[in-house]
């Protein structure tokens, strides 16, 4: 420290408080001391409460009331910063014990030891210094000085620690008078530059000698221009493809090693022109050399970034303008390996720009095609949500390789997964044990799980099935079961054997029900509707028996239906929906 | 004008005025309409202020101007204008101005030719110019001293603090190269407060800290290269006008722009014999391994890109015809360019080199000047000429009076590069002084006219026994 710092912490040391120095001295120090405390208050506010609190505002605006006052007495607030203490001349205006709620210890630690502010801090500079305090002391920052060092504040000036003054350097020191008194030896130059006289020309400096031209400023100040518009992350990601391509394999897998460690960055930004470009080449170069070695360090960058190019091109422009170009997009989804399936597979369902959709879906093909395991694997997912998404990407792309994992998956226990593998299955090729799944799922506990296997055996028509569904529709408790339920369940009989079903259709329309009285009329009416699809002759019949049936509902669809027979056999009729 | 332009604008607007009417009044005669029209447009400058803020006063502290208290940021484009104008000041020891209203013409023409003028020998320039403002009736242009900025806190010893600065440098650049040796983590942190202070240092005292690159008592050539580099670097970029956010990328960048070479054998790296050709296969690879051995410093709060590009191009050439080899289309970086000048003026003048005797500094920049722009940028080789001065502090120089000397600042007179100022360390006699005179060779004879002394040419210090850095720092 100074000498003049050293005189003013004696002065301290021997008892100096504000009761100190002159009158003005004092009222000002006094001053400085209420402004600190303004100062403390506003900066401990901003820890306890988010940005743009009422609070915060009202705090500050205390602070630069009591600086405005100060700015009358003072030109500037110049304080020294002591372990635990702020002083002003020899007054100690701010005074706590040393602990890491002392604001000056904080400075003090990081190597701070005078503290300026100057008129014009107020507007603006005084406010983002106070948050640099508290972004400090929440961890965000990890230097003070370098952090206020980099922001170079005008009104607000700091004076850090000197190096090297706890004595830890070896600083070297000169001796001017090593060698005085000695006679130069050899005087044979000096004397050849004596006997040629003064020297008479210049060299012509002219004012301008310090000054670069125009057109010189006019360049420096062009190529500072490109210096601070060049893109660093794509000139250095540049420099790396260079040294991957010519150099052997220990280099490439150093480059790979780096870009590991840079692709995160990259990603977080966007920068999809450099991510791209980085996938392109890389993949170009380990195809050009040929080598397996290099193939499979690039392809083990792009399964360990996978997942995370997944995330980023699956998700839909929020509005600022993050999306990728189409030919970085086609890049980015062309580099996908299988560990970008799960996310795929997991953003699909939630977007809506239709579009992306689409090119996430082929993607997400391609993917397959390459990688079928892994698909598989996600019907075993812990996330049944994950694992339902799987199955109906199978069903999707009639992956009947995945069939076995589709029974799994409709044996588990939530509801969501069951319900997800039962649709599948009404995709697949219907072999005997996705068969025994769908009927048994006839029987779940969940109705979704029930529609789902209803909805399978309408599409399959398995063998077998029409025993099934008749044996439920016989039981008891099929009038126990809603409308819909036994709706689904005439069309899923329908589908089974047409004209086997006709007897149970003709009883459900016309005949009676367990306790002597007919069937409901939402029933009756369904039934008629199925004998509609069966089309047969004998079809017709019972249906023409139940024509002038006294309830309207039943003769109204019974109506319809036979005016659809007259016209088309074996569909619904239009206007009548199940 | 517009009442609406930031104040910074202003501030520059005004300065720039003043320099502008001072170099027309001192090219053309004072009837002249290139003069009449600079003075009017200060005129116009000056009332701006007035009516904005009712007084303007200019004062200079350290390397900062000041425009009623509201610090002038310069920038590239004002750089050269108003840095002239800063050193034309303090050649007049002028370190505050301040205009009264209704400043007259002739007041200005009095004041800025004033400014313009050689400063006489043996005169207090300060008590100089107040005189002549007084005789020429300029009563509305009051100059005085400058005045310290703050009441505490200065290092008064500049030589002491550059020491520190620099012992402190090659510290953590020995750290930082042992730790990436042994494969460690190695933290930004200490790196970023080492180049805060070299920047801090060079905005301070630039001479003082020139003086540094004399210091040989390390013995790990390459940490003292490292940091005089970084050193030389954020000494031109200064000249140039980066602001300080640039100084720093550039300092950082230039004080590991060889950390490369941490993977090349010692035995390679110091062969005193020409290399062989795998040899120098090897250590032209070190912009490679510096590239990728920057992504293993941790603790940067955003990636250094610049500084690794820097490292990566600073041998490339201007034209590209340099190493690496390039494939994919580039350009050498400005910051790269600026440390391939700077490191071969610090390899032209150390004595690591292989079968190469170090050459002394003014040799160094006369080789930097005549490359033919292939491998250095040839604008920048003349800024750097410009800033360092046709004689370098630390040259070595032999007076027409027979005297040595050390050159230990470049003159304070734009107009005397050749004029440093020398600190003599041997008499006519032969005779070795210990803490000789500074003399300031702009010293004119006033019965003859003639300049007291002038450099005939520069000395090898080894022939004469002199450790310059003993003088310089």
């Amino acid at each position: 420290m100074s000498n003049l710092q050293d005189q003013k912490a004696a002065n301290l040391e021997s008892g100096g408080s504000i009761a100190a120095g002159d009158d003005h001295d004092r009222e000002t120090a006094r001053r400085i001391e209420e402004f600190v405390v303004a100062f403390l208050k506003d900066y401990r506010t901003r820890l306890a409460y988010t940005r743009g609190n009422q609070l915060i505002e009202r705090f500050h605006g205390t602070v630069l009331d009591k600086l405005h006052d100060l700015w009358e007495l003072v030109p500037h607030i110049t304080l020294t910063i002591d372990e635990g203490r702020l002083i002003w001349r020899e007054f100690a205006v701010y005074d706590e014990p040393i602990g890491h709620d002392n604001l000056a210890f904080m400075f003090f630690r990081d190597g701070l030891r005078t503290l300026v502010l100057l008129p014009g801090c107020e507007q603006g500079e005084l406010r983002e210094f106070v948050d640099i305090l508290a972004n400090q002391r929440r961890g965000r920052s990890s230097d003070l000085l370098a952090t206020l060092w980099h922001r170079d504040f005008s009104f607000v000036r700091i004076e850090y620690v000197d190096a090297g003054e706890d004595g830890s350097l070896d600083i070297p020191a000169g001796n001017r008078n090593a060698g005085a008194g000695e006679t130069i030896a050899d005087m044979t130059e000096i004397e050849r530059v004596v006997s040629a006289g003064p020297v008479t020309a210049e060299i012509d400096d002219g004012f301008n000698a310090i000054l670069l031209s125009e057109a010189d400023q006019g360049y420096l100040q062009r190529e500072m221009d490109l210096e601070l518009e060049r893109p660093l992350a794509h000139d250095v990601t540049l420099a790396l493809l260079d040294q991957f391509e010519m150099r052997d394999q220990e280099r490439r897998r150093q480059v790979v090693d780096v870009l590991r460690k840079l692709l995160p960055d990259l990603l977080s930004v966007p920068d999809f022109a450099t991510v791209s470009l980085i996938v392109n080449e890389l993949q170009l170069l380990a195809n050009k050399t040929g080598e397996q070695d290099t193939q499979e360090l690039v392809l083990s960058l792009l399964r360990d970034m996978s997942e995370a190019m997944a995330d980023l091109v699956s998700a839909e422009d929020e509005g600022n303008g993050s999306r990728p170009a189409q030919h970085e997009l086609d890049a980015l989804l062309g580099a996908l390996q299988a560990e970008a399936i799960p996310t795929l597979v997991r953003a699909l369902p939630a977007m809506t720009d239709f579009s992306l959709r689409e090119q996430i879906e082929q993607a997400l093909a391609d993917l397959v095609a390459r990688f079928p395991d892994r698909l598989r694997e996600l019907t075993s997912a812990e996330d049944p949500v994950l694992a339902a998404e799987a199955a109906r990407i199978i069903a999707r792309l009639g992956f009947s390789a995945a069939a076995a994992d589709l029974v799994g998956l409709a044996n588990r226990p939530e509801s969501v997964a069951r319900r997800a593998g039962i649709e599948a299955l009404g995709f697949m090729p219907a072999d005997e044990v996705a068969t025994t799944t769908v009927l048994t799922a006839l029987d779940d506990e969940d109705w979704t799980v029930r529609k789902a296997a209803l909805e399978a055996i309408t599409r399959l028509a398995p063998h077998g099935a029409a025993r099934e569904l008749r044996r439920r529709i016989a039981s008891r408790g099929f009038a126990g079961r809603d409308e819909a339920e036994q709706a689904a369940f005439l069309r899923a009989l329908v589908a089974a054997g047409p004209e086997e079903a006709v007897p149970e259709l003709s009883e459900l329309l016309n005949g009676r029900g367990r306790w002597g009285g007919k069937h409901a009329a939402i029933v009756r009416a369904g039934a008629a509707r199925a004998l509609a699809v069966v089309g047969t002759p004998e079809a017709a019949t019972e249906l023409n028996r139940a024509k002038a049936d006294r309830n309207s509902t039943v003769a109204s669809a019974v109506s319809l239906c036979l005016r659809h027979l007259e016209q088309n056999v074996g569909t619904l009729p239009d206007g009548v929906d199940e | 004008m517009s009442t609406t332009e930031p104040q910074h604008g202003v501030s520059t607007g005004v300065l720039t005025a003043m320099y502008d009417a001072a170099k027309a009044l001192q090219l053309y005669p004072i009837e002249n309409e290139i003069v009449g029209r600079s003075l009017t447009e200060l005129q116009s400058r000056v009332t701006e202020i007035f009516e904005r803020e009712g007084g303007l006063a200019v004062w200079v502290a350290g390397n900062y101007m000041f425009v009623n208290d509201i610090q002038v940021r310069l920038d590239l484009a004002d750089y050269a204008a108003l840095s002239a104008l800063r050193e034309a000041l303090r050649s007049h020891g002028i370190g505050r101005i301040e205009f009264l209203p209704r400043v007259r013409t002739d007041d200005w023409v009095a004041f800025l030719t004033g400014l313009t003028s050689a400063t006489r020998p043996g005169i207090q320039p300060l008590e100089a110019f107040q005189a002549r403002l007084s005789d020429a009736g300029v009563h509305r242009i009051v100059v005085g001293p400058s005045t310290a900025l703050f009441s505490g806190g200065e290092d008064s010893d500049g030589i002491e603090a550059a020491r520190r600065t620099y012992a402190y440098s090659v510290q953590v650049a020995r750290e930082t190269m042992n730790g990436l040796v042994l494969g460690k983590a190695v933290g930004a942190q200490r790196a970023e407060r080492a180049v805060l202070r070299v920047v801090d240092q060079v905005l301070k005292d630039r001479s003082t800290m020139m003086g540094m690159l004399t210091l040989r008592d390390y013995d790990d050539h390459s940490l003292i290269h490292a940091v005089n580099v970084a050193i030389l670097s954020v000494a031109l970029g200064q000249h140039l006008g980066f602001g300080k956010q640039q100084l720093f990328e550039l300092g950082f960048a230039a004080l590991f722009h060889d950390i490369g070479k941490v993977l090349i054998p010692t035995s390679v790296l110091n062969k005193q014999a020409f290399l062989t050709d795998e040899e120098w296969r090897l250590v032209s690879q070190h912009p490679d391994f510096g590239l990728l051995i920057m992504f293993d410093m941790e603790g940067f709060e955003d990636p250094p890109y610049r500084a690794m590009l820097s490292i990566y191009e600073h041998h490339m050439g201007a034209h590209l015809n340099g190493y690496p080899r390039v494939i994919r289309r580039r350009r050498q970086g400005l910051f790269a360019r600026i440390i391939a000048i700077t490191e071969a003026y610090d390899a032209a003048i150390s004595n690591h080199g292989r079968q190469f005797s170090p050459c002394s500094p003014d040799e160094a920049i006369r080789q930097l000047l005549h490359n033919d722009g292939n491998l250095y940028d040839g604008v920048l080789a003349r800024a750097f000429t410009t800033m360092m001065g046709v004689y370098p502090v630390a040259t070595v120089t032999i007076l027409d009076t027979g005297e040595l000397g050390v050159v230990v600042a470049p003159s304070s007179n734009p107009n005397a590069l050749s004029r440093p100022l020398v600190r003599i360390v041997a008499t006519r006699e032969g005779k070795r002084i210990g803490d000789g005179p500074i003399r300031d060779l702009t010293e004119v004879d006033p019965a003859t006219g003639h300049f007291v002394r002038s450099i005939a040419r520069s000395a090898n210090p080894q022939r004469y026994g002199i450790n310059v850095s003993d003088f310089v720092a």
